[in-house]
C-alpha cells in the first residue's frame, strides 16, 4: 500500500468560502491547518459558481439592521429556523463583509461604500456583489489571497473517505485518497472541519458543481453524528432549460431578474405566479423561491407549461441596450450563440440548487461529536424551510469563521497539540486505508461503469424524492435506490490505474451518495407536510404539529433513525442580543 | 460527431457520440465515460458554468474549455503541453 501519514492541529475538509475562511482562521488562533479539497482549491465547490449576491446588514445603500435581516430569514424560514444560527448569520455578516473587503474582495462600489441590491425576501438593499456575475470568482480570489497571507497549507485533490474516531468518540483524523498519484493518505488532528456539504449531484437536475455528491453528510453519518431536516432540499426555480446555452450558469436568469425584472408566463403566455404566491410578480421578483419552484411546476403538471416542459422567461420588453449595459459579457455570449434575449423569451425550470438541512450544530459549529465541527452549506438549521436568496455566503463567512475559531482553540488549547492516536483509531485508520487500497481494481472487468450507475440514482432521486413527493413515490425510492446499491456492491467496475482515476474515486463518492439519498428519503417520509422546499402531495398543508426539526443519525446497527426536536430558539429580544463568546472548553459540556 | 482523445502515451481513441442540441465537448467526453469507456481521465467541476476553469484542454490546436465548445463534426482534444500529465486528458495545473 501507497500510505503517507499527514499531522496537523485543525483538518478543514472542502475548499469552498466556508472552509477557506475556516482555515484562515484556525490559523489566527495558533493552530496547524491542512485545507483539503477533492478537486482544485477555490474552484471545485459552490462558491465558485455563486454569481449574484451575498446578503449583509451593512446599510451602505440604505439604512438596514442585522434584525432587520434577522425578520426577513425567520419569515422565509417559516418556522424551522435555529433562531441562533439565523441570528449569529445576520448579526455577523456585516463585519465579515467588511473584513473580507479588507483582505482583498473586490465588492462593487458605490463612492467610497458597497453597492448593495436587494433580493427577493429580502426587505431592504442589502446584497453586496462582485462585478456582472463575478460573485464567486472574487469571493475565491479574495480569500486565497488570506490564504497565502496565512501560510495554509492545502492538498487538492484529495477526496476523503472516512473520519477516524477514538476510544472515546472523538474524531481524530480522516482516511483519504490522494487521487493524483494514488496514494493512500492518514491526516491525524485533534480537529476536524465538515466545509464540504452540498448535495445538489444526488439529482438529475441540478445547477451545482460534480462535487457536490454529500459528502459532508455522507461523512456525518459514518460518525453517529446527527442531521437537522435533510428533507429540506431547495429547488431553484428558474434555471435554464431551453435553448441551451453554452459556458454560461443556468441559473444566470436569476440576476437577469433582479436587475431587469422581465415576466414569467406560462406555455398559454399568461403570468401565473400570483396564483400560487397570492400577489403578482408584474416584473418587481418578489416571490420566493419555494413559490415560484412550486408554481412552474404546478403549471406543467396542468399542461400548460412551456414546450420543454418549463416557463417562459421574457425580457422582450427590453431593449437590447437596456439589456446589454446591465450584463455585456452575457448578453454577448448569449448572442453569439443565436439567443437574442430582447427578441426571444427563453425556458426555464426548477433545478436542484441547494442543501437547505445539514449537520447538526450548536452556536460554536460544534457537532455532537467531540472534535467535529462543521461550517458553510454543511450545516443544517439557519435557513428553516427555505432559503433566502444572499444568505449562503453569508452563512460560508460567519460559520466558517466561527468553526475556525472554536476548532483552532479546542486543538491548541483543550488538546494541546495533536496526541499519538490510540488503538482504536489506530485500527480504524489502518481499516479504511486498506479499504481504499481494495477498491482500486475492484470487478475491472465488469460492465457496470460507475458514472452510468450514478446518473441512475440521480434520476431515482429527481423522481422521486424531488420539488414533489409523496408516500408512493418515496416508497419506490427505497426500492430503486436498493437495487442500484446492489449493483454498486456487486458489479460496480473501478480501473487498476493508480494516477488520476476518477473510477477509484467515484466508487467512494457513489457510497456516499447511496446514503445520503436514503437519509433524504427517510427524513422527507417522515415529514407528513408541505413546508417551504418540502412539498408533499398527499399533505399539501403546512401542519403546526410538525412545527419541529428532524434529526436523523445513523444508529450503531446500520439504521437511520428520525426523532423530532423542539426549534432552538433565540430566548432574547433580537435589540440586545450578541453571540456568546466561544466556549473554549466543551469538555465542560455536555454534548446535544 | 466524432471525437478524437489523445489519451496516455500518445495513442488516440475515436468515439462516435450522438449529438443533441447544444451539446459541448464537456458533455461528449462525460458521455464516454458513461457508456464506453470510464477509465477516460480530464478534470471537471462546475459542467457548464465556464467558472472553474478546470476543463481547459486542447482543442482542434487551440486552448480552450472544453465547456464553452460545441461538439459537433469533428474535434480534436488533447491534454494542455507543458504542465505535467497525470493521465491522458487530466494535467496538474
Amino acid at each position: 500500500m501507497n500510505r503517507r501519514d499527514v499531522t496537523t492541529d485543525v483538518l478543514v475538509i472542502g475548499a469552498g468560502a466556508a472552509g477557506m475562511y475556516a482555515a484562515a482562521e484556525a490559523r489566527r488562533q495558533g493552530a496547524r491547518v491542512i485545507l483539503l479539497d477533492k478537486s482544485m482549491v477555490g474552484r471545485g465547490g459552490a462558491t465558485i459558481m455563486a454569481q449574484m449576491t451575498v446578503a449583509a446588514a451593512v446599510g451602505h445603500a440604505e439604512d438596514d439592521s442585522w434584525q432587520l435581516h434577522y425578520a426577513d430569514t425567520l419569515e422565509s424560514g417559516r418556522g424551522l429556523n435555529n433562531e441562533q444560527l439565523s441570528a449569529l448569520m445576520c448579526q455577523d455578516g456585516p463585519p465579515r463583509i467588511l473584513e473580507s473587503w479588507e483582505r482583498g474582495v473586490n465588492w462593487a462600489q458605490n463612492g467610497d461604500k458597497l453597492d448593495q441590491v436587494k433580493a427577493p425576501g429580502h426587505s431592504r438593499k442589502r446584497c453586496c456583489y462582485v462585478g456582472a456575475l463575478q460573485t464567486g470568482t472574487g469571493v475565491v480570489r479574495g480569500l486565497k489571497k488570506e490564504l497565502r497571507r496565512q501560510e495554509v497549507e492545502s492538498h487538492d485533490t484529495t477526496v476523503v473517505t472516512d473520519l477516524i474516531q477514538d476510544d472515546q468518540g472523538a474524531v481524530v483524523g480522516a482516511a483519504a485518497l490522494e487521487v493524483k498519484e494514488g496514494v493512500q493518505v492518514a491526516f491525524w488532528a485533534p480537529s476536524v472541519i465538515l466545509a464540504c456539504g452540498g448535495l445538489t449531484e444526488l439529482y438529475a437536475r441540478n445547477s451545482a458543481s460534480v462535487n457536490m455528491t454529500g459528502d459532508a453528510y455522507a461523512l456525518a453519518l459514518g460518525v453517529q453524528a446527527d442531521l437537522v431536516d435533510m428533507e429540506m432540499v431547495q429547488f431553484f426555480p428558474i434555471a435554464n432549460l431551453a435553448p441551451r446555452t453554452i459556458g454560461l450558469d443556468p441559473i444566470m436568469w436569476d440576476p437577469f431578474r433582479y436587475r431587469l425584472g422581465g415576466k414569467l408566463l406560462n406555455g398559454e403566455g399568461e403570468e401565473f405566479i400570483e396564483r400560487y404566491a397570492g400577489v403578482a410578480d408584474e416584473g418587481t421578483y418578489t416571490a420566493t423561491r419555494d413559490v415560484v419552484t412550486y408554481g412552474i411546476l404546478k403549471e406543467v403538471e396542468e399542461g400548460r407549461g412551456s414546450p420543454a416542459g418549463g416557463a417562459w422567461l421574457d425580457f422582450t420588453d427590453l431593449t437590447r441596450e437596456e439589456i446589454r449595459d446591465a450584463f455585456p459579457a452575457a448578453y454577448d455570449r448569449l448572442l453569439e450563440q443565436g439567443i437574442d434575449v430582447s427578441e426571444r423569451a427563453v425556458e426555464v425550470a426548477p433545478t436542484a440548487h441547494y442543501t437547505i438541512g445539514g449537520v447538526r450544530v450548536d452556536i460554536d459549529m460544534r457537532t455532537n461529536v467531540p472534535g467535529l465541527f462543521a461550517a458553510g452549506e454543511a450545516v443544517g438549521g439557519q435557513h428553516g424551510a427555505n432559503r433566502l436568496s444572499g444568505n449562503a455566503l453569508t452563512e460560508a463567512f460567519v460559520f466558517g469563521a466561527r468553526a475556525g475559531e472554536a476548532a483552532g482553540g479546542y486543538a491548541v488549547k483543550t488538546v494541546g497539540g495533536t496526541p499519538e492516536p490510540d488503538a482504536t483509531a489506530s485500527a480504524a485508520m489502518d481499516e479504511a486505508l486498506a479499504t481504499i487500497a481494495g477498491v482500486r481494481g475492484r470487478n475491472h472487468d465488469s460492465d457496470v461503469f460507475l458514472p452510468a450507475l450514478r446518473s441512475r440514482l440521480k434520476d431515482i432521486m429527481w423522481r422521486n424524492v424531488g420539488p414533489f413527493r409523496d408516500q408512493d413515490r418515496l416508497e419506490v425510492a427505497r426500492e430503486q435506490i436498493a437495487e442500484v446499491r446492489e449493483e454498486f456492491e456487486t458489479r460496480a467496475r473501478v480501473d487498476q490505474r493508480e494516477a488520476f482515476n476518477l473510477e477509484w474515486q467515484e466508487w467512494f463518492e457513489l457510497r456516499g451518495m447511496l446514503d445520503v439519498a436514503d437519509l433524504v428519503r427517510t427524513a422527507a417520509l417522515a415529514r407528513t407536510d408541505s413546508r417551504g422546499a418540502h412539498q408533499r402531495d398527499d399533505f399539501p398543508q403546512e401542519d403546526e404539529r410538525l412545527l419541529a426539526n428532524t434529526v436523523t443519525r445513523r444508529t450503531p446497527e446500520g439504521s437511520l433513525d428520525v426523532r423530532w426536536e423542539d426549534v432552538v430558539t433565540l430566548d432574547a429580544d433580537p435589540a440586545s442580543w450578541t453571540p456568546p463568546p466561544i466556549d473554549t472548553d466543551p469538555r465542560e459540556r455536555t454534548p446535544r | 460527431m466524432k471525437l478524437q482523445i489523445q489519451r496516455q502515451d500518445g495513442r488516440t481513441d475515436t468515439y462516435e457520440v450522438p449529438e443533441y442540441e447544444g451539446m459541448t465537448v464537456l458533455d461528449a467526453l462525460m458521455w464516454i465515460r458513461e457508456h464506453h469507456d470510464p477509465s477516460l481521465a480530464f478534470r471537471f467541476a462546475c459542467r457548464c458554468a465556464n467558472a472553474c476553469k478546470e476543463c481547459i484542454a486542447v482543442v482542434d490546436g487551440k486552448r480552450q474549455y472544453t465547456c464553452t465548445v460545441a461538439a459537433v463534426d469533428e474535434v480534436e482534444v488533447a491534454p494542455l503541453p507543458n504542465q505535467p500529465l497525470l493521465h491522458d486528458l487530466a494535467v496538474d495545473h
